[in-house]
């Protein structure tokens, strides 16, 4: 009977409706979103025609400083006299990079501790938890800031302080998942075939987990560039790049506000409010992951 | 907005046992109910007519799917978003509720007309104790304070809980318990019918037993007419003055039960009687009946029962039979009702219902 | 909830703490500069140099420090700050207040908006206005709250002049006693563009919560009974659906009340807002160790505090919860 007993790894209901959701108009426009921005982050050294820092003046000699938008420059130029359009092009680039290592990051040891504190459960589940509480007791920005302080102002501090911030809520919506899958009668099965546990937790949970890690990911890209935004905006990132919100950051100093210079300051709010709620698009769970740290 | 009068004397100075003179309290003509849905309409009820008299018990029987849910919560007004009743007729103590705005009807709820649902442990609101509840009834028709902590005691009584449940919530009572808080909330306004949507099937052997008692005796004492919603025969054999048996939307038998339950004149209800066992005799025969019902997407030509019926000839699937009456108060839907008795003798053979 | 179960949760609650502050420790040691550079700088006298330095016990070995360390957070010392050369308890309990109101005035706004409108879009499930709604609620959530802030302070106050544009209060503007300042109109003036900045970012999560218990709600058996019941629509609404769907967002709350203290940096930074955040961002701007590690040790304490009775909270509201 065992030999002829082989336990095929089950596609869940969540992967059937992943599929589903492809065709979804919420998701088609998150992910257009998306991609509009990967072109232009990719493209970003083509696009507009001067390097973001790089201090410009017009022809007669003067700074090109607070242009409003024209043909040559269709943002306008900040106070110093780089090119707005520029800056807000290079800024796709980092959101992006950020977003991404931080949404990766968070979301691959959010997954291994889920699933190993899912499935094993016992001392393994209760230290990972625990560890869980502290990072959750934190809180998010004024940890960032602190640890960024610390290790210095580089983007990746911050995408590494974010990380380790961000990732028990992932963990915890995977430990709960894994928990119940793990009654099911497959795995049961696996494990009377003589599958190890690590075989079951990688061949047959782990598939089963991977929409949800996805999904959660897609939001985390959100989280990640908002913190670093505000981060930046505070001043404690790295100044030699270009972020859309260190250009926030440059404006306020600059008095933007004051003088009025929608131009400078809204363009690059915009985008990052569009390229995170293209993430909350995608993810039509949208709800039950926006709040992980309630009732399960 | 004011409402009619209800003339409770008619109905009261009558005969204590439910006599076939007098009009009854609810008469249900044709009605017709469909479910709006994605792959087109489903006709649940198609076509249902029956009666319901003053401190009657009726059963209505059938297997899942059958209409017979539909039909009762048409009664009381409430039912899902996509149902619509198409056409016909409930006549309720002579007014005719189904043409009522919703403010009339929502007059009529509870206080004439209530309902027992099907599981309790869902049917009260978690977060509010057994008290609020029942207070909550009452305060509709007007008790409150001292008088209503009065009848709540009583109605409390009536279905055998003492008042150490009043303090407590939903999830810490058991299913029996809970059960019989429903039906004490059911009671509450004196209303003159209960429907009971299969108010025992969520119940262990036992406790059903228990609990039809107490439904049973509140019935007779008070006079209530109940309709008594369920799949299962044996309860309606147990329990109840009369049988409504549904198959498909349909009413295919109907009538006082000693009569129906022992001298069935449908195929169909031979077969359910074949089919469960009985709370009072032991099982000689469990057959169920083969096949299952049609889909109400479309309505067939003839009888809905003969694909599956043993005893169909050609013309049950060209013309569907109409409800007619054979002896008093019994109504039967079959081209083949007058050889009852034969098909009968042979329905209690096994092989009959084997293909 | 049970007595063993409440201590529990106490107890994980002060683990909590306990492993935060042991992590500040360390981290501000490990500062660069000399290990004395967490509590002295150069800006101060000798004499109070010694101070510190005998209260924090700076020339004893490490656990001598840890436990000196502990013993003085508990009595709430928390060393000098360089910057406003007084105690940090003091600077901090001064700014304490700021955010408290700042947090709980815009939570107050939010909860209110969120949990209404959550409702009323329940109710509207598939109309138009749900289709509309939503998607400005979601951009709600993904709007960076410094540029909104920015925003507002650029077209309410600069550009219209309705509100001033930072601080909390007006500059020489007395008061005679601290109530009296924080009950003043020109508090409320200056605490309106912070607290809308702060409620509009916030918003979001209640009314979405809401929206999705009321939705799920109402398809319960117990709402089509209290619909047998014949009770009014409001009564079913109210009392049933909307006392049910609200647990959770008493929860969320809770939550938010400590995540928002934290939370609150950017929009204090942004509107000069006198608050714990704002402390936190010069202290660490300006290496002024004492204050970051108090501020910081402040607003974490609060989080972890409100996560506790968030889940007491919760406990309580619910009936079929820790009553066993």
């Amino acid at each position: 009977m065992s030999e002829t007993v082989i336990a095929a790894p089950v596609r869940s209901d969540a992967v059937v409706s992943l599929g589903r959701q492809v065709r979804d108009p919420w998701f088609v426009a998150g992910a257009s979103i998306y991609l509009l921005f990967l072109m232009v982050a990719l493209f970003a050294d083509v696009i507009p025609s001067n390097p973001p820092k790089d201090i410009l003046f017009l022809a007669d000699g003067r700074l090109a400083a607070a242009l409003k938008p024209g043909w040559e420059f269709p943002l306008g130029t900040t106070t110093s006299g780089c090119d707005i359009f520029s800056q807000l092009v290079h800024g796709a680039r980092s959101a992006l990079v950020v977003g991404t290592s931080a949404a990766v990051v968070v979301v691959s040891v959010g997954t291994l501790v889920g699933l190993f504190a899912g499935y094993f459960g016992g001392w393994i589940d209760a230290l990972l938890m625990r560890l869980a509480d502290i990072a959750l007791g934190l809180p998010l920005l004024p940890s960032v800031i602190v640890l960024a302080a610390f290790l210095g102002p580089s983007t990746w501090n911050v995408v590494l302080a974010i990380s380790v911030l961000l990732w028990p809520n992932s963990a915890r919506i995977i430990r709960a998942q894994v928990m119940s899958l793990r009654e099911r009668a497959y795995i049961e099965a696996a494990r009377a075939a003589g599958s190890s546990d690590l075989s079951i937790l990688f061949r047959h949970i782990a598939p089963n987990i991977l929409p949800i890690a996805l999904l959660f990911g897609s939001i985390a890209v959100g989280w990640a560039i908002l913190t670093e935004a505000s981060v930046s905006f505070l001043g404690f990132s790295d100044p030699d790049t270009t972020t859309w919100g260190f250009m926030l950051q440059d404006a306020y100093v600059s008095q933007a506000l004051s003088r009025g210079l929608f131009n400078w300051f809204v363009p690059p709010g915009i985008c990052i409010v569009l390229l995170v709620s293209a993430g909350f698009f995608i993810s039509r769970g949208y709800e039950q992951l926006l709040f992980p740290r309630l009732r399960d | 907005m004011t409402l009619p009068p209800v003339s409770q004397t008619d109905y009261i100075s009558r005969e204590t046992r439910p006599g076939y003179d007098v009009p009854p309290l609810l008469s249900v003509r044709d009605l017709r109910v469909s479910y709006r849905t994605a792959s087109g309409d489903v006709h649940a009820v198609d076509g249902v007519s029956f009666d319901v008299r003053q401190a009657e018990m009726v059963g209505l029987v059938g297997e899942s799917g059958c209409g017979k849910t539909t039909a009762a919560r048409a009664l009381t007004g409430v039912m899902a978003g996509n149902a619509r009743v198409t056409s016909g007729s409930i006549l309720f103590t002579g007014r005719d509720i189904l043409n009522y705005g919703v403010e009339e009807m929502r007059a009529v709820r509870w206080r004439e007309i209530s309902f027992v649902p099907q599981s309790a442990m869902n049917s009260l609101d978690p977060v509010y104790r057994v008290e609020q509840q029942m207070r909550e009834v009452l305060r509709r028709g007007g008790i409150r304070g001292r008088p209503a902590g009065e009848r709540t005691i009583e109605l409390l009584d009536m279905v055998g809980l003492g008042t150490d449940v009043l303090r407590l919530f939903p999830h810490q009572l058991s299913g029996g318990m809970r059960q019989r808080v429903a039906i004490a909330l059911a009671l509450a306004l004196d209303p003159l019918l209960v429907v009971a949507d299969e108010p025992v099937t969520a119940l262990d052997v036992i406790v059903q037993r228990e609990v039809l008692d107490t439904l049973r005796d509140l019935q007779k004492r008070l006079r209530l007419a109940v309709i008594m919603i369920t799949h299962d025969i044996s309860v309606v054999a147990y329990c109840c003055d009369s049988i409504v048996v549904m198959y498909a939307g349909q009413v295919v038998e109907s009538g006082p039960s000693a009569t129906v339950l022992g001298a069935p004149a449908h195929p169909y209800t031979m077969g359910l009687c074949n089919a469960f066992p009985d709370l009072e005799r032991a099982a000689d025969l469990l057959v169920p009946i083969q096949g299952s019902p049609p889909d109400l997407h479309d309505t067939p030509a003839g009888c809905r029962f003969a694909p599956r019926c043993p005893f169909a000839i050609d013309r049950c699937a060209q013309e569907i039979p109409p409800l007619m009456e054979t002896d008093a108060g019994h109504k039967v839907a079959c081209w083949r009702d007058t050889e009852a008795p034969i098909l009968r003798a042979r329905a209690t053979e096994a092989a009959t219902w084997m293909r | 909830m049970s007595g063993r179960a409440l201590l529990r949760r106490l107890g994980q609650m002060l683990f909590v703490l306990w492993v935060v502050t042991t992590f500040l420790f360390f981290l501000f040691r490990m500062m660069p500069g000399s290990p004395l550079a967490a509590y002295i700088d150069t800006s101060m006298t000798q004499e109070q140099q010694t101070i510190l330095l005998h209260q924090f016990g700076l020339d004893r070995p490490l656990y001598e420090q840890y436990a000196l360390y502990l013993f003085n957070l508990l009595q709430g010392s928390l060393g000098f700050s360089f910057i406003y050369k007084e105690s940090v308890g003091s600077v901090l309990l001064t700014a304490l207040p700021n955010t408290l109101l700042l947090t709980l005035s815009s939570l107050l706004i939010a909860y209110a908006f969120g949990i209404v409108a959550g409702a009323f879009l329940a109710a509207r499930r598939g109309t138009w206005i749900e289709a509309v709604s939503l998607p400005f609620v979601l951009a709600s959530r993904a709007l960076p709250e410094f540029w909104l802030g920015m925003v507002l302070l650029a077209v309410l106050s600069f550009s219209f002049g309705l509100f001033p544009a930072g601080g909390a209060t007006s500059p020489g503007a007395s008061f005679p006693n601290a109530f009296a300042r924080y009950a003043s109109l020109d508090f409320l003036h200056h605490l309106a563009l912070p607290a809308l900045t702060q409620a509009i970012f916030l918003q979001g999560l209640p009314l979405l919560l809401m929206r999705s218990n009321m939705l799920e709600v109402m398809q319960e058996e117990f709402v089509v009974m209290s619909r047998m019941k014949g009770l009014s629509e409001w009564s079913i609404i109210i009392r049933h659906a909307a006392r049910n769907a609200l647990l959770p967002v008493a929860t969320a709350l809770a939550l938010g009340i400590g995540s928002s203290i934290g939370g609150n940096v950017v929009v204090e930074s942004v509107f000069s807002w006198p608050g714990l955040g704002r402390r936190l961002v010069e202290a660490v701007s300006a290496s002024d160790y004492p204050l970051a590690q108090g501020a910081f040790l402040m607003i974490a304490t609060a989080q972890v505090v409100m996560n506790c009775v968030a889940d007491l909270v919760y406990a309580t509201l619910d009936p079929r919860v820790g009553r066993r």
